[in-house]
């Protein structure tokens, strides 16, 4: 991995689990797959420390341990690294989609890496009861909270105290990351809610929760393999695909028993994975009664209750006539491709929203949330590809496809569905609105929107088919390139002013051109140009072929071709979108630094809930301002990092 | 072609030389005609052909008239009188020159071609000789679009080919850039005409007010230094502002499956017909050239093969400044905009912890 994204890991393990964390992780990165012993001679640490700090990452599946031979080898995991930086985005996501009580349920979960589904409920219950700020896990490392995810440091609750209510001061029990969830909203726009406590009534309704949850896709069994490295997880599927598809003690030999053994492998990879997702359904019990939360998900389906699991049932031993009821073994955590599918979603409204309207983005969201049920993940790298296709057949492959009445159930019935319709030519006697709020007729309003998202010049959304209902799905592979490249086009207008832009996208066009077409193509004039173009060759933006004309390769016998390579292009900016989240936590830990006096004043433990009877004024004053710049700086890590989920996490390799 | 003096009556016919009478014939046709033996015997000046051969000689010894070939046969083109006059007064070679350029028709001649066409002429001679010529006005320079450095010269009485001078879009041999401005602007307010609606319904100002509200409400939080009520840089997002039309307002698009947005034909009938075109003639293929460019410009986005819309907002940008701000984290945090970027790094001389972007950019709405 690059230089910028090992910092930014570093600096994003740092900001959680404290600096010996990030020094253990540092050392791993550096070195790479190496054993305890190499490890620790690579380290400064002490053995003692080293083992303390690598029990914490391990935890958190930051480093990933092989077990495939007798010495355990160890890796770092750059996936779940970064994950780190969007913790605070996740609980938000899911809170959005499944409430409140979801979403701290998943900060929950994502403060202890993974856990049993009775921790859980017992941790969970412990966060309203305990008045204790910092959790502390398992294995005794204590949890920095700490900004990156937006969760409030004491600090900030502290001014938020005194600023509006002695809310912090009454029960400063709560543990800074149930608070995250309200602070920082995607969009941007500034909603301040002032949210009742909710407290999950009962562990039945935590497990209904889960349920929802894990039905969806958002947490996902924890798998023994969860905790190798990715070539392990190759090595081992192999070795079994050796064992059980091929002859003993022929390996297979010429192109097409390797071809042959790439499918089997990507199968076997993928039944490896999936196994866990069988499971969730296997393992969960269902009472007598379907859970009553039916309004924004189809009502879970009733398991099969087959002897094994009937054994566990009566071991979990809780009241089952609330609904579904799961295993209190089961280990569970959040799927990171998941949180990829949702930030996708969330970029996708924003275009609708930018290109159509804001109901239609309304509706679209609805529609794309709906899909969201379907897709575990962005790209599947295990995906069943047929081996030799019909090169007659058109094949589209729909992985995910949604009714307009499923999203007109879904959609909040407060959303205004005339607004952002034009008038229907056929209906100009004004009898559209016929008043009926039927579903039937509520879908039919949503049909008309999301025919104008897939009539768009980006095609938000396709037609699938109208068996009786009219159902659509989402191209999501080309969407992703499309959001690569409008995130491009605004780098490049923002830098290179609307010019820049044009040329890009005529290149982008046209391919490679020399100067005058591009001029000639582009109508402007070749001095106007010329400096945009060297300019852009510079940032990295544009590339410039020559083509000689002769052996000579002198310039005046030289064609210059400019051209835009858009994956270069994609690359050069992830490692920007990389560096600068790094800088921002930089940054945010030296303003810190410098408010450190009156920050960790308000820290004391004598000075919490009496912050009025001890901070001073400019105590108070250079507390906001610190809040202030913090949060700013958060914000904006959010938004570059959503830049990284473009650029890397929604397409395939 | 300087229009030539009106025949005269014919009763005066009979004074006139033959020469002039043949002269005054060919020159009440269009200008650029070419005659024949058989067209200029059809005339009936002279009596048999020998006696026309006669007069002709005399005229293209008196430079009134021109020698061409077609099909192996010769043919003759005549000239004003007041070139043929001030070109009696030529020398040989500014004779040889014009002649050469004249040969070129509207497709005029560079200076290089025009030299190893005339021979051995050197370099100042030359120079010398055209500066000439355009002082007497027998000849006019020109620049040509696809070589703009070089000096190409045409017969001053004629106007060049459109591959030379570039279409409508150029103006003297350049891109005239206000035109384009001036017609996109056109094409961008008839478009959006065509291709949104206003809607006019009071629930949605309702919907903008309550939006307007809730956008002030968080500014006054924002200024009651609640932390919590800052959760973006700018307090009011760019997303939630509606885009107006010209009416000020909301715009939303037209219908699933409308068929009338605006095609190329169609918006070259609404320019034309506008009349702000003067005497400038715009042909559907220049204007698909400056659609095509608009494309890329993110004004207008084709709707289906033929038809276009405007890019929600891009009229209203061009009615005021750009206030709809659209950038992406990366170039809004100092980072993305940063010139020294690639040199930024913990412990260099550039670093995130002195760094003065990040400072000046905290400081902003703070």
């Amino acid at each position: 991995m690059s230089k910028n994204v090992t910092e930014l890991c570093t600096l994003l393990v740092e900001k959680e689990f404290g600096e010996l964390a990030a020094d253990v992780f540092a050392t791993v990165a550096h070195v790479g797959r190496q054993h305890l012993a190499g490890l620790i001679r690579a380290s400064t640490l002490t053995s003692k420390l080293f083992k303390h700090g690598l029990a914490t990452l391990l935890q958190f599946q930051l480093v990933l341990q092989s077990e495939l031979e007798e010495i355990a080898f160890y890796e770092v995991s750059w996936e779940h690294a970064h994950n780190l930086g969007r913790l605070g985005k996740i609980a938000r996501l899911v809170e959005g989609r499944y409430g409140q009580e979801a979403g701290e349920i998943v900060t929950t979960l994502l403060n202890s890496g993974h856990a049993k589904v009775s921790d859980l409920a017992a941790a969970y219950g412990k966060i309203h009861k305990k008045a204790d700020v910092s959790s502390t896990l398992p294995n005794g490392t204590t949890i920095k909270h700490e900004g990156v995810n937006g969760q409030m440091t004491s600090a900030k609750k502290a001014i938020s105290g005194d600023a509006s209510n002695d809310d912090s001061a009454g029960n400063g029990g709560e543990v800074g990351s149930v608070e995250n969830s309200n602070g920082v909203t995607t969009n941007g726009s500034a909603i301040v809610q002032d949210k009742p406590e909710t407290y999950v009534e009962s562990d039945a309704e935590m497990h209904a929760i889960l349920h929802r949850l894990l039905k969806a896709g958002w947490i996902v069994p924890v798998d023994q393999r969860d905790f190798w490295p990715l070539s392990d997880q190759r090595l081992d599927a192999e070795a079994w695909v050796l064992d059980h598809r091929f002859e003993k003690g022929k390996p297979p030999k010429g192109p097409k028993q390797v071809q042959a053994l790439h499918r089997h492998l990507k199968e076997r990879m993928r039944q490896l994975r999936d196994q866990g997702l069988d499971f969730s359904t296997s393992s969960i019990q269902t009472g007598s009664k379907r859970p009553a939360t039916s309004s924004a998900l189809p009502p879970a389906k009733r398991a099969r209750t087959n002897g094994v699991n009937g054994a566990s049932y009566s071991k979990a031993g809780f009241a089952a006539d609330d609904g579904v009821l799961l295993d209190g073994d089961l280990v569970v955590r959040v799927s990171p491709e998941k949180v990829s599918v949702a930030m996708r979603t969330e970029q996708l409204v924003r275009l609708a929203n930018r290109f159509i309207g804001e109901t239609t983005s309304k509706v679209y969201r609805a529609f794309l949330q709906l899909l969201e049920e379907q897709l575990p993940r962005c790209y599947d790298p295990y995906k069943f590809v047929d081996p030799d296709p019909d090169p007659d057949k058109i094949v589209v492959v729909i992985d995910a496809k949604a009714s307009v009445v499923r999203v007109a159930e879904v959609l909040d019935k407060s959303v205004d569905l005339y607004d952002g319709l034009a008038e229907n030519p056929e209906f100009v006697n004004g009898n559209t609105k016929d008043g009926s709020d039927t579903l039937v007729n509520r879908g039919k309003l949503v049909e008309r929107h999301i025919k104008m998202l897939s009539e768009d010049p980006r095609h938000l959304a396709s037609w699938a088919s109208s068996r009786g209902i009219s159902e659509w799905y989402v191209e999501f592979p080309r969407l992703s390139k499309y959001l690569i490249q409008n995130q491009i086009e605004e780098t490049v207008q923002s830098r290179f002013e609307r010019l820049g832009m044009r040329l890009l996208r005529l290149l982008h066009n046209k391919g490679k051109l020399d100067e005058k077409q591009v001029a000639s193509l582009g109508m402007c004039r070749p001095k106007e140009i010329r400096p945009i173009l060297s300019q852009m060759q510079a940032a990295g933006f544009l590339d410039l072929q020559e083509i000689p004309k002769d052996n000579s390769r002198h310039p005046s016998r030289t064609i210059f071709l400019w051209f835009y390579d858009q994956d270069r292009v994609r690359r050069l900016l992830l490692e920007d979108a990389y560096k600068a989240m790094a800088r921002i936590l930089q940054r945010i830990e030296m303003e810190r630094l410098a408010k450190l006096e009156h920050i960790e004043k308000a820290e004391r433990t004598d000075v919490k809930g009496n912050e009025d009877k001890y901070l001073s004024k400019l105590d108070k004053q250079k507390l906001r301002e610190w809040s202030q710049t913090e949060l700013k700086l958060l914000v904006q890590l959010e938004r570059v990092d959503d830049l990284i989920g473009i650029f890397n996490d929604f397409r395939g390799p | 072609m300087a229009t030539p003096p009106p025949p005269p009556p014919d009763t005066k016919a009979s004074k006139m030389s033959k020469l002039d009478q043949l002269y005054e014939k060919c020159a009440a046709l269009p200008p650029e005609t070419v005659f024949h033996q058989r067209d200029l015997a059809d005339m009936q000046v002279t009596d048999d052909s020998n006696g026309l051969l006669l007069i002709i000689q005399q005229m293209v010894a008196s430079w009134l008239m021109l020698t061409l070939q077609w099909d192996g046969a010769p043919c003759w083109k005549i000239r004003p009188r007041e070139v043929a006059a001030a070109m009696k007064t030529l020398v040989k070679e500014e004779r040889e020159i014009y002649l050469a350029i004249e040969a070129t028709g509207t497709q005029a001649i560079w200076t290089k071609s025009l030299k190893s066409r005339t021979g051995q002429i050197s370099q100042t001679v030359l120079n010398k000789t055209l500066k000439h010529l355009q002082a007497k006005g027998l000849i006019k320079c020109i620049s040509n679009i696809k070589f703009p450095t070089r000096k190409y010269y045409i017969l001053a009485g004629l106007e060049a080919s459109e591959d030379i001078v570039g279409g409508p879009w150029h103006g003297d041999g350049e891109l005239d850039l206000d035109l384009i401005d001036a017609i996109s602007e056109i094409v961008v307010r008839y478009v959006e005409k065509e291709s949104w609606v206003e809607q006019k319904s009071a629930v949605n100002k309702l919907a903008i007010a309550k939006k307007r509200a809730a956008v002030l409400k968080a500014q006054d939080a924002a200024a009651a230094n609640q932390p919590e009520s800052i959760p973006d840089i700018e307090s009011t997002p760019p997303l939630f502002r509606p885009y107006l039309g010209q009416h000020g307002f909301p715009l939303i698009p037209q219908p699933a499956g409308y068929k009338h947005y605006p095609t190329c034909a169609s918006i070259l009938d609404h320019i034309v017909g506008s009349g702000l075109l003067n005497n400038l003639t715009l042909q559907e293929q220049d204007l698909q050239q400056l659609l095509d460019n608009m494309v890329f410009d993110g004004k207008l986005e084709r709707m289906g093969a033929m038809g276009y819309r405007t890019v929600r907002g891009a009229a209203a940008e061009s009615r005021g400044p750009d206030d709809i701000g659209i950038a992406n984290g990366f170039t809004e945090a100092p980072c993305g905009r940063c010139p020294v970027f690639s040199q930024c790094e913990e412990g260099g001389p550039v670093n995130a912890t002195s760094c003065v972007y990040f400072t000046e950019w905290l400081a902003r709405n703070l």
